[in-house]
C-alpha cells in the first residue's frame, strides 16, 4: 500500500527568501533547511508570512529574493506545475464538477497516465484515506472531513516529492480536528514524505510536527523541536506565543555562579543560568506558570498577595499580583505534602530548582 | 396611543405591486395576446379567422429564408462574442485591480451608448472611404475601394462588437465566482495551462457563457437598428420585415405572425438553453 | 499571473546542487496559452473601443464626408449642430424629455412593485417578477407592434403619451431589476430593530429602507433613462408625424445622405454618456448592476 518508497524521501532547503507584496515586505531573510522525511509545521498569527512562504515552495508564487531547493534541485525555474510539490488547501479546493474518483485521478491524468491505470490508482489512495466507498460521489455531498481525505489523496496520488499542507485543520470542528491529526501522521510516516504544514494553532504544531519553525511578521524566531521551543524560546514573542508565559522586568546582575534578577514589582529571582540573553542590565524575564513555585517571603523572592486559587484537575492554579499590580498566574500540582495557600495569603514566588526561565533584552 | 399595525415580516405589504402590475397586464400582456389574436386572420382586412397567415410563412422558401438568416445570424454572432469575449473576461479577472477599474469602463460603455451611434461607427469603418477600404489601399491590398458594408459578414462583425459587453459581463461574474484554488490546485498537480483551461476553467464558467450567449442571441436576432442599417437593402431579417409588413404593406396579421414566429423561436431557444444548463451546472454552486 | 521564475543562484561551495530550467514542453504551452489568450483579448478591447474613437475623430473632420482618416480637422459640424440644425435640437429636447417622464414613472411604478416582490419565497412571487422583466427578452420590435396594435384598437391616436407608455414598458425591467438586487442585500435585521423600536412602517420605509436602496434605483434609473433615450424599435411604431426622436432623425440622416452632422451628435451623445457613466460609478456603483 506504500506508494512512495521511504529512502527516495527529498530535503528542501529556502535560502534568504525575501518577499514583497503590494509595497509592503511579507517575507524577510527566510533560510530554512527541512530534512528528508521530516513534518515541519510553520506556526505563526495571521499576516506572519507562513502561507506565502508555503506558496513560494510550491510554485504559485514567485519570490522577490532568494532560492528554494528540492533534493538537490534549485527549482526556481520551475513552474508549479512541474515543480513536484503537492499542496492541499485549506479549503480542499476540489473540482466540484468531477466525482470523487475523477478528482483523485486528475493529477495523472493531466500526466498521460491511461483511464484504467488511472482509475485503479485512485481505488487505491482513496483505500488509503479509507474513502472507498465515495468513489462515485460528488464533492459538495462530502463532508469537510472527507473533502479533506479526497483532496490529501489527490494530491498524494502523483507522488509529489514535498506535501504542502496549508491550514488543513482550520475548517474542522474540533472533534474532528484531532483525528484527522492523527490520521495524517500516520499517512506521512508510512509514506516517509517530506511534508510542511501551516497552522496557527499552537497545539496542533506541537502535537504534529518534527520541528517547528515560529514566525512573526515575515521573520522565522526560532526554528526547532517542540520541547525546546517550549523549554527553551529564543524570542520574547516565542515564549508568549507558544504557551503561557509570566513577564517579569527587572535588571539582571551576573553573580558568582548564579544570576539574580532585581524585579520591578520588588524583590528578586535566583536563576541557575540566563539564557538566551546573558548581559548584566534591563531584561524581561519570562516564566511558565509551571515553573514559578511558591513560597514564605525572602530576599531572593517575589513578594506577591494571591488573589485566587482555582482547582483545574490535577492542578492548582493560583493566580497572585506583584506590588507593582502585575498579575502572575502559577501552576502547582494538587498532592499533598504541597503547601497550599488561600485568597489574601502573602507569599514569595521564586523559580523551581532547575527549570528554565528565558531572560530577554528588554 | 393606537396601536401601529404589525408590518408584514416579509417587508412592503403586496398592494405596492398592483399599480405596476395593472400597467403590465394593460400594456405589455394585454398587447402580446392582441399580437398573437391579430395573426390569427386570413386577410389584411381581419374579417375572417384562421392560420393562413402561419401556412403563408412557413411554406415559402423566401420567407423561410429570412427567419433562417436572422436565426443563423443570432448564433454567428453568439460564437464570435464568445471567441472574443471569453478571453477579454479572463484578462479582467487576471489584471491587478487598479487596471480593471478603467477595463470595466471600456466594457461598459457601448452598453449605455445609443444603438444608432454605435452602428454608425461601423457604416464609417466600413464604408467606402471607411478605414478598413484606406488601410487596404495604403497597404497594396486593393486598387479600388471594397463594398463591405451590406454583406452578412458585416452584420455579423457589427454585431458582435455591439454585443460583445452583454457577453464579457455575465462571464465575468462567473469567472469571479469561481474559486482561485482551483486553477492553482490543478496547476499543483500536474496539468498544464491549456489543460487547466479546457477540464476546469471552462466547465466550471458554463452558467456565465450560458448566460451571454442567451442574451447575446436575444439581442442580435432583435437588433433592428443595426441589421438594417449595416445589412441594407438586400438582406432582410426579421424586424425589418415585421417593420415593413406592418407600417408599409398594413398587413398586420401577416406582420403579427412574423412576430409571433420570431418570439416563438427566441423562447424555445432560451428554454432549450436553460434546461441543458440546469442539468449541468447544479454543482457549481457547491 | 502569479509565477515569476527567477534564475537561480548557482552556491560556489555546493558544486552538486544544480539550477533545473523549466522543461521545454512546460514552457511551450504555457506561453502558448498567455499568447492566444492576451492577443485575444486586446483584439477584443480594441474591437470595443475603436468604433467610438473613430466616430469622434470623424466628427471633427474639416471635410464634407466620412473619409477616415479626415483630411484635417475642425470643429465645424459641431457649430453646425449648434447654431444651424433646429430639428436635432429638436429631436434631442424631445428624446430627453420623453426619457426623464418615462423614468419617472418607471421608478415609482417600479420600486413599489421591488419592494413589494424582491424579498418574496413563494412561486407566485417570483412569477410575477419574471413577468414584470419579461421585456428585456422579448424583441423590442415586437413590443412596439403589439402596443401599435392596442392603440388602433381602442382608436386612440398616437401622441406623446402612447410614446410615454411604451418606453414604460421596456424600461421598467431595469429599475424593478436593480431595485431587488439592492433589496436582497440589504440585512433583513435591520428592518426588524427598527420596526421593534417602535418605528411605524411608513417611519422605517422612510428612514432605512429608502437610502439603502438609493443607489440601486438610482442605477436602474440610470440604465432605463439611456434605454429610452437610445430607443429606436419602440418609438419607430409609436410615435407620430410630429414627435421624431433623436435616435430616428440620425438614422434618417444615416441612411439618406451620410450626413456628418450624425458624427458630430453622435461624439455629444458620447461623451454625455461617458461622463455620466463616470458619475454613476462613483455615485451608485453601477457596473455591478450591468452584470
Amino acid at each position: 500500500m506504500n506508494t512512495l518508497n521511504s529512502t527516495s524521501a527529498v530535503s528542501v532547503r529556502v535560502d534568504g527568501i525575501h518577499h514583497r507584496y503590494a509595497g509592503s515586505v511579507a517575507l524577510e531573510s527566510i533560510s530554512l533547511d527541512i530534512e528528508p522525511g521530516e513534518l515541519v509545521a510553520l506556526l505563526g498569527p495571521s499576516g506572519c508570512g507562513k502561507t506565502t512562504l508555503l506558496r513560494i515552495v510550491a510554485g504559485l508564487v514567485g519570490q522577490t529574493r532568494g532560492t528554494v531547493r528540492i533534493g538537490n534541485d534549485v527549482v526556481d525555474a520551475m513552474p508549479t506545475n512541474v515543480r513536484g510539490a503537492g499542496i492541499v488547501f485549506q479549503n480542499y479546493a476540489l473540482f466540484p464538477h468531477m466525482k470523487v474518483e475523477a478528482n483523485v485521478a486528475y493529477g495523472l491524468r493531466a500526466r498521460g497516465v491511461s483511464a484504467g491505470e488511472a482509475s485503479a490508482t485512485a481505488r487505491r489512495m482513496l483505500d488509503m484515506v479509507r474513502m472507498s466507498a465515495f468513489g462515485n460521489r460528488y464533492p459538495r455531498e462530502l463532508s469537510g472531513g472527507q473533502q479533506q481525505r479526497v483532496a490529501l489523496a489527490r494530491t498524494l496520488a502523483v507522488k509529489p516529492r514535498v506535501l504542502l499542507l496549508d491550514e488543513p485543520f482550520a475548517a474542522l470542528d474540533k472533534n474532528l480536528r484531532l483525528d484527522m491529526q492523527i490520521e495524517i501522521k500516520r499517512i506521512q510516516r508510512e509514506l516517509g514524505i517530506t511534508t510542511i504544514l501551516v497552522t496557527h494553532d499552537q497545539e496542533e504544531a506541537m502535537s504534529m510536527a518534527d520541528r517547528i519553525a515560529v514566525m512573526n511578521a515575515g521573520r522565522v524566531e526560532q526554528f526547532d523541536t517542540p520541547e525546546v521551543i517550549y523549554d527553551c524560546p529564543a524570542t520574547l514573542f516565542v515564549a508568549t506565543f507558544i504557551g503561557t508565559a509570566n513577564l517579569l522586568p527587572g535588571n539582571l546582575m551576573a553573580r558568582d555562579g548564579f544570576y539574580e534578577v532585581a524585579c520591578e514589582g520588588g524583590g528578586a529571582l535566583k536563576l541557575g543560568q540566563a539564557l538566551p540573553f546573558s548581559e548584566d542590565g534591563r531584561v524581561v524575564v519570562a516564566a511558565r506558570p509551571e515553573h514559578l513555585a511558591l513560597t514564605t517571603q525572602s530576599d531572593i523572592t517575589l513578594p506577591a498577595t494571591v488573589e485566587m486559587v482555582l482547582p483545574m484537575g490535577p492542578s492548582f492554579v493560583y493566580e497572585l499580583t506583584l506590588s507593582d499590580g502585575r498579575t502572575v498566574k502559577v501552576t502547582q500540582p494538587r498532592i499533598a505534602d504541597l503547601p497550599r495557600y488561600a485568597a489574601g495569603d502573602r507569599v514569595g514566588l521564586s523559580l523551581r530548582a532547575g527549570s528554565p526561565a528565558g531572560v530577554f533584552s528588554a | 396611543m393606537k396601536t401601529q399595525s404589525v408590518a408584514p415580516r416579509s417587508g412592503s405589504p403586496l398592494a405596492l405591486s398592483v399599480p405596476l402590475g395593472i400597467f403590465f397586464v394593460g400594456f405589455v400582456f394585454v398587447p402580446m395576446l392582441l399580437l398573437a389574436y391579430v395573426s390569427l386572420f386570413e386577410d389584411m382586412e381581419m374579417t375572417r379567422h384562421g392560420f393562413s397567415q402561419y401556412v403563408k410563412f412557413l411554406s415559402d422558401g423566401f420567407n423561410l429564408g429570412i427567419l433562417g438568416s436572422t436565426l443563423l445570424l443570432g448564433l454567428k454572432v453568439s460564437i464570435l462574442c464568445t471567441l472574443l469575449g471569453f478571453p477579454l473576461a479572463y484578462l479582467y479577472v487576471q489584471i491587478p485591480g487598479r487596471w480593471q477599474g478603467p477595463l470595466m469602463l471600456l466594457i461598459v460603455l457601448p452598453l449605455l451608448t445609443s444603438s444608432v451611434v454605435r452602428t454608425f461607427a461601423w457604416v464609417v469603418i466600413l464604408g467606402r472611404q471607411g478605414i478598413v477600404n484606406t488601410a487596404m489601399a495604403n497597404l497594396g491590398w486593393i486598387q479600388e475601394p471594397v463594398k463591405l458594408l451590406y454583406t452578412p459578414g458585416a452584420v455579423a462583425v457589427a454585431l458582435a462588437q455591439i454585443e460583445l459587453p452583454l457577453m464579457v459581463l455575465p462571464l465575468i461574474t462567473a469567472l469571479m465566482n469561481c474559486d482561485r484554488n482551483l486553477r492553482d490546485a490543478s496547476l499543483a498537480l500536474g496539468a498544464g495551462h491549456w489543460r487547466t483551461f479546457w477540464k476546469i476553467t471552462v466547465p466550471l464558467s458554463m452558467p456565465g457563457l450560458l448566460a451571454g450567449g442567451l442574451l447575446v442571441f436575444a439581442s442580435s436576432v432583435s437588433a433592428f437598428v443595426t441589421q438594417t442599417l449595416v445589412g441594407g437593402g438586400q438582406q432582410i431579417f426579421m424586424p425589418y420585415y415585421m417593420y415593413q409588413q406592418a407600417i408599409q404593406a398594413n398587413n398586420y396579421p401577416f406582420a403579427a405572425a412574423i412576430a409571433m414566429l420570431l418570439l416563438v423561436c427566441v423562447l424555445a431557444v432560451v428554454v432549450t438553453v436553460n434546461a441543458l444548463g440546469r442539468r449541468n451546472s447544479g454543482f457549481v454552486h457547491a | 499571473m502569479p509565477e515569476n521564475p527567477i534564475p537561480a543562484q548557482a552556491l560556489i561551495s555546493e558544486p552538486d546542487r544544480q539550477a533545473i530550467s523549466e522543461p521545454l514542453a512546460s514552457s511551450l504551452e504555457r506561453r502558448s496559452f498567455g499568447l492566444v489568450i492576451g492577443m485575444l483579448g486586446m483584439v477584443a478591447a480594441i474591437l470595443l473601443l475603436a468604433p467610438t474613437v473613430i466616430v469622434v475623430i470623424t466628427s471633427f473632420t474639416s471635410g464634407y464626408s466620412l473619409k477616415f482618416p479626415p483630411p484635417g480637422y475642425s470643429a465645424r459640424w459641431y457649430e453646425a449642430l449648434w447654431s444651424d440644425s433646429p430639428e436635432l435640437v429638436d429631436a434631442f429636447l424631445l428624446s430627453a424629455e420623453l426619457a426623464a417622464l418615462a423614468t419617472a414613472l418607471s421608478v415609482v411604478l417600479s420600486v413599489a412593485a421591488a419592494l413589494a416582490l424582491a424579498r418574496r419565497k413563494e412561486g407566485w412571487a417570483r412569477g410575477l417578477e419574471a413577468l414584470f422583466l419579461s421585456p428585456l427578452m422579448l424583441p423590442t420590435l415586437a413590443i412596439g407592434l403589439s402596443l401599435l396594435m392596442l392603440f388602433n384598437l381602442a382608436e386612440a391616436g398616437l401622441s406623446f403619451t402612447t410614446l410615454v407608455i411604451g418606453h414604460v414598458a421596456i424600461i421598467s425591467p431595469y429599475i424593478v431589476r436593480t431595485t431587488s438586487a439592492n433589496l436582497l442585500q440589504m440585512n433583513a435585521s435591520l428592518l426588524e430593530s427598527a420596526h421593534s423600536l417602535g418605528a411605524s412602517a411608513v417611519y422605517v420605509f422612510r428612514t432605512v429602507t429608502l437610502p439603502l436602496i438609493s443607489r440601486g434605483i438610482l442605477a436602474g434609473a440610470f440604465i432605463g433613462f439611456m434605454a429610452s433615450f437610445d430607443n429606436v424599435a419602440v418609438s419607430l411604431f409609436l410615435s407620430d408625424a410630429r414627435s421624431q426622436v433623436l435616435p430616428i432623425r440620425m438614422w434618417q440622416m444615416i441612411e439618406s445622405n451620410l450626413d456628418v452632422r450624425a458624427a458630430a451628435v453622435s461624439g455629444v451623445l458620447i461623451t454625455v454618456t461617458l461622463i455620466m457613466m463616470i458619475v454613476m460609478e462613483r455615485v451608485a456603483g453601477i457596473s455591478k448592476h450591468l452584470r
